[in-house]
């Protein structure tokens, strides 16, 4: 009898130690394989996207250039001004000693990477070395690795946020492809996405585009756009679309910051993924119709509305932003806006930008799901 | 012996104080670190 | 108990000659200077759908666990034997016999799980045993020696007690015992040093080559923080469990003179477990700085990182070990008439222990949605946000272990009333030695709270040395005030059966808690086996999530649990005699 409830007090108390490691929040692990990307082909403004998300992902920069203190938070400072400093400090006797221009300050970056005693700014060192040693680990070394691609990648973009025109070159096809590592220590929870189809989903690309049979046409459809462009072209159509429109579209329609929320890698599994598209869409089977969507964030992802919308954080500015269209609106006139998008503009945007089909597109349950969401959003 | 116990006490609390406060400054200048009037960086 | 000496043999020819095939095949990888492996996905075997990872995680954290538990207790198995030839009271002798007893057939089991781990390893981790074999050579041979060694000393020492029981003859019995510990010891240092290796790789170069001796590996950066932090988690360890076995008994019987000594034992074995753990926060403390020191990568993966979450559960059980440990102390005060003076006491105490409790709760960092950003007005609470991060910690973890000292201070001066003139003078000096003592620990918290980061890990280190020195100096008074003291009767067995189960809360807890360290210090290397030496290109490379880590430990434990029941079942069982067969030998 007491060898059952010392037992039973044992298992009851293990079981409420269990219990708090589920409470708690799962930081999910990335169990996908390790992918690699060819850089070839990618631009300036390429390197500059790759380079951030390097800086931010693998490369576990901002473990410590953040704002507690533990190396300077590069990302806040102003580098037009730090740079140019850095170069002049009479302790500074590296490569770029003296030098001025975005050259030196390439150098001068690489540089840190590679051998980060080099100069140490001054209260950033090892403690009691007297800011001669400094606690960065060489960054092309382990357990960080970055290739000499990914080396530049992030030059270019620091270079680019001292506000220079980045001076790196540009990657070839001999260069070793990027590996996306989603570095393990960098508290970085959002899984990588390694599909086309994947990141078409999460960016909310079929909205707009012709892809994955959405049948959209606000923006040119990207089935053939391997026979149209190169992959240059379509990586920079990415990350700049305003610099080339093509023909009967419109400038300014669809959100310029891609090359900022894409993940390094994930634009080049993009760019591959629109090249291998075939010239037409595939047939899709008539008689089977997509499920209709039973929860109001299943209609959201069905109809792409996040990919306009600001909804929920997704911050698309092609349309006005939904949160607390509650407070704005009531639910017909939110109903209105769904089925005859023209009827009225919101102001600051414009006409005959949101497919106005939804009547036909949307099932009774679906639409009514949709408007009890916006009804209650917060702001 | 000793006396009054809260006599006792008041003397032994200076002399605590007094090894406390030389402990502490041991081991923060041991580290490198300020001690004293100028302790508070705000 | 012969079963058990037979799988102890078993378990030492599978130690012995394993690492000694593997030897011999890798003299011939080491012609040239050859660097670390490099195996892909494919080359990890995958034995049907068995998670390789889980199997070896488990086999390691059983025989953790067990060796912990064999190589503690015979620690203070001779400390208690030096104590009865030093107080003249047999009492000890006879309980140091016990603890050696329930470790007997822990022991043969330690080397089986011992056996299961190096196969586990083998089978589904090739190529890092075989580089692992290659840096360390013929330390493992003289790993397997040792280990002979040691089970010829534990069973010479155990069976050999009364044998070597008076006079000049215990002497050469304690030698015996100082042997054994001493090997016991060297066998842990050896293993810490491979798993401190795969942390902090030293003596080989950059791309894994051995260029170094394997003392050079040996001696790598982590070694002795973990050394010292496993020596003292140890012994922390051992006596709970040992607490836990004695608080069984004492449901147990009903015999009052058994339940007494049960109760004693009990009480030295829960006095065993706080010995240890005491000083333990202060090896974390030195093991973290150190990895610090070694990477900052690694030490901010382990505080700021993914990992950060840990802290929290590790601050839950932490603090439901320190509250049980309170609770039995208190309760201990019944066992003295004078005990009731000191019981008012009990409340402040209380109130200090929970409040750290809850300090050490409060997480720094949020994990949170846009909204409850805004809502809270950024993404520390204003209230509770200064209560979330280390300086709070480190006060709040300070006065626990101050207060647990006084629970034990309050019941060891229950029992003893002093004789010297001075005792109430000497009082208010223990008096003023906490109020200085704790003020000088709050303060130099809330120093560190209003400073930079480099200040408020330097305002730490006063506040542990504060903890020390509260209880270093209040004991030497202590010592001298209760010089020629008379003993107060200690009604040993006056526990209430409440109590007995804050015994198993140390044992369970500790279990748990560490399975958790040992999630935490493997998943410290991220994909790495041998961290920046050797990548771990295995399907399941990744850290696991918090629940599933808690399923795994979960389960273990209870493994270990039902363990520890067979072994206590055992050795009760070889003083069971049938019915009629009294003094047949």
């Amino acid at each position: 009898m007491n060898f059952l409830r010392v037992i039973g007090f044992s298992v009851v108390m293990l079981l409420a130690f269990m219990g708090i490691s589920h409470l708690l929040p799962q930081v999910v692990p990335d169990t996908s394989e390790p992918v690699e990307v060819s850089t070839d082909g990618l631009d300036m403004d390429g390197m500059i996207a790759l380079g951030e998300t390097i800086y931010k992902g693998k490369g576990t920069c901002t473990l410590c250039h953040n704002g507690m203190g533990r190396a300077p938070d590069t990302l806040e400072m102003d580098m037009a001004a730090t740079f140019p400093e850095r170069l002049a400090d009479p302790r500074y006797t590296g490569v770029a000693a003296g030098k001025e221009g975005a050259k030196a300050i390439e150098d001068y970056i690489l540089e840190s990477m590679k051998d980060p005693s080099a100069y140490v700014v001054a209260g950033f060192g090892k403690k009691g070395t007297n800011d001669t040693e400094s606690p960065m680990p060489v960054v092309d070394k382990a357990p960080i690795e970055l290739s000499a691609v990914e080396m530049n990648a992030v030059t270019a973009f620091l270079q680019d946020l001292a506000g220079l025109e980045p001076t790196v070159p540009l990657p070839s096809a001999e260069d070793t492809p990027v590996s996306d590592d989603s570095g393990d220590g960098g508290g970085e929870p959002a899984p990588l996405l390694t599909s086309g189809e994947n990141i078409i989903g999460e960016y909310g690309c079929a909205a707009c585009h012709d892809l994955n049979g959405s049948g959209a046409d606000i923006g040119p459809s990207l089935y053939g756009i391997g026979k149209r462009m190169d992959r240059a072209g379509v990586i920079e159509s990415i990350i700049a679309p305003n610099a080339v429109i093509a023909d009967g579209f419109d400038a300014d329609v669809m959100p310029a910051d891609f090359g900022e929320s894409l993940r390094g890698s994930e634009l080049l599994v993009l760019a591959d993924y629109l090249m291998s598209l075939p010239d037409t869409p595939p047939a899709t089977d008539d008689g089977e119709e997509e499920p209709l969507a039973t929860t109001a964030l299943e209609v959201i992802d069905k109809f792409g509305c996040a990919g306009c919308h600001d909804l929920d954080g997704s911050e698309a500015d092609v349309g006005p932003k939904l949160n607390g269209i509650g407070k704005r609106m009531s639910a017909d006139q939110i109903k209105t806006a769904i089925l005859n998008p023209n009827d009225t503009i919101a102001d600051g945007f414009e006409a005959d930008m949101m497919p106005d089909d939804f009547a036909d597109q949307m099932d009774d349950s679906e639409l009514s799901l949709i408007v009890d969401y916006l009804m209650n959003l917060p702001e | 012996m000793l006396g009054n116990k809260w006599l006792v006490f008041v003397v032994a609390l200076v002399v605590w104080v007094a090894v406390f406060y030389f402990i502490d400054k041991s081991i923060m200048e041991g580290q490198g670190l300020p001690v004293g009037a100028d302790l508070m960086p705000v | 108990m012969k079963l058990s000496r037979l799988l102890a043999l078993f378990a030492a020819f599978v130690l012995l000659f394993a690492p000694e095939l593997a030897l011999a095949a890798a003299d011939q990888a080491a012609a040239v200077l050859e660097g670390a492996p490099k195996p892909s996905r494919l080359d990890y075997p995958m034995i049907g759908g068995v998670s390789g990872r889980t199997v070896v995680w488990s086999a390691a954290q059983m025989h953790l666990f067990l060796a912990a538990f064999v190589l503690a207790v015979p620690l203070f198995a001779i400390a208690t034997e030096f104590m009865s030839v030093v107080t003249g009271d047999d009492r000890y002798d006879s309980m140091a016999r016990e603890f050696m007893k329930i470790t007997m057939a822990a022991y043969s089991l330690t080397a089986l799980v011992g056996g299961g781990l190096l196969l586990s390893l083998l089978v589904f981790y090739p190529h890092l045993m075989g580089y692992m074999v290659k840096v360390f050579r013929g330390q493992m041979l003289i790993y397997a020696m040792l280990f002979g060694l040691e089970s010829i000393t534990l069973y010479v020492y155990f069976y050999s007690w009364d044998a070597l029981r008076r006079g000049n003859r215990k002497w050469y019995h304690m030698s015996i015992g100082l042997l054994l510990n001493t090997v016991g010891l060297t066998l842990m240092f050896i293993a810490n040093a491979w798993v401190s290796f795969m942390m902090s790789p030293a003596g080989v170069d950059p791309t894994g080559a051995v260029t170094g001796t394997v003392w050079e590996a040996t001696r790598n950066p982590l070694w002795n923080p973990l050394n010292l932090h496993r020596f003292l988690a140890n012994i922390a360890y051992g006596g709970a469990i040992v607490g836990g076995y004695a608080a069984y008994m004492f449901l147990a019987e009903k015999d009052p003179e058994k339940k007494a000594h049960y109760d004693w034992m009990g009480y030295t074995s829960n006095f065993i477990a706080i010995l240890g753990f005491i000083p333990l926060p202060f090896a974390g403390y030195w093991l973290m700085a150190e990895i610090y020191a070694y990477s900052q990568q690694m030490g901010i993966t382990a505080m700021g990182g993914i990992l950060a979450w840990l802290f929290i559960i590790q601050a839950v059980l932490i603090g439901t070990i320190m509250l049980a440990a309170n609770y039995y102390l208190w309760s201990g005060l019944m066992r003295t008439d004078r005990g009731a003076e000191y019981a008012k006491y009990v409340k402040y105490i209380a109130v200090v222990v929970v409040g750290g409790f809850l300090v050490w709760l409060t997480p720094h960092t949020l994990i949170l949605t846009a909204n409850e950003i805004q809502n809270l007005g950024g993404t520390h609470h204003k209230i509770l946000g200064p209560l979330g991060i280390m300086p709070a910690k480190n006060t709040a973890v300070n006065l626990m272990l101050v207060m647990t000292f006084l629970s034990f201070q309050l019941f060891y001066r229950s029992s003893r009333i002093p004789t010297v003139s001075w005792a109430k003078s000497g009082n208010m000096i223990v008096v003023a030695l906490y109020v200085v003592g704790i003020t000088n620990i709050v303060s130099a918290g809330i120093y560190g709270y209003i400073t930079p980061t480099v200040y408020k890990v330097g305002a730490s280190v006063p506040q542990v040395v504060s903890t020390l020195t509260i209880i270093i100096g209040s004991v030497l008074i202590d010592v001298f005030r209760l010089r020629g003291s008379k003993p107060e009767k200690v009604y040993w067995g006056r526990m209430t059966n409440r109590s007995q189960y804050a015994l198993f809360v140390l044992p369970v807890a500790f279990t748990w808690l560490m399975g958790l360290m040992g999630y935490i210090r493997s998943s410290l290397r991220t994909n790495w086996h041998v961290y920046t030496i050797m990548k771990d290109n295995s399907p399941e490379n990744y850290i696991p999530t918090l629940g599933d880590a808690g399923n795994v430990i979960t389960a273990i434990t209870l493994g270990f649990m039902a363990i520890m029941v067979f072994v206590f079942w055992l050795s009760r069982l070889g003083q069971t005699k049938q019915k009629g067969t009294e003094d047949a030998a």
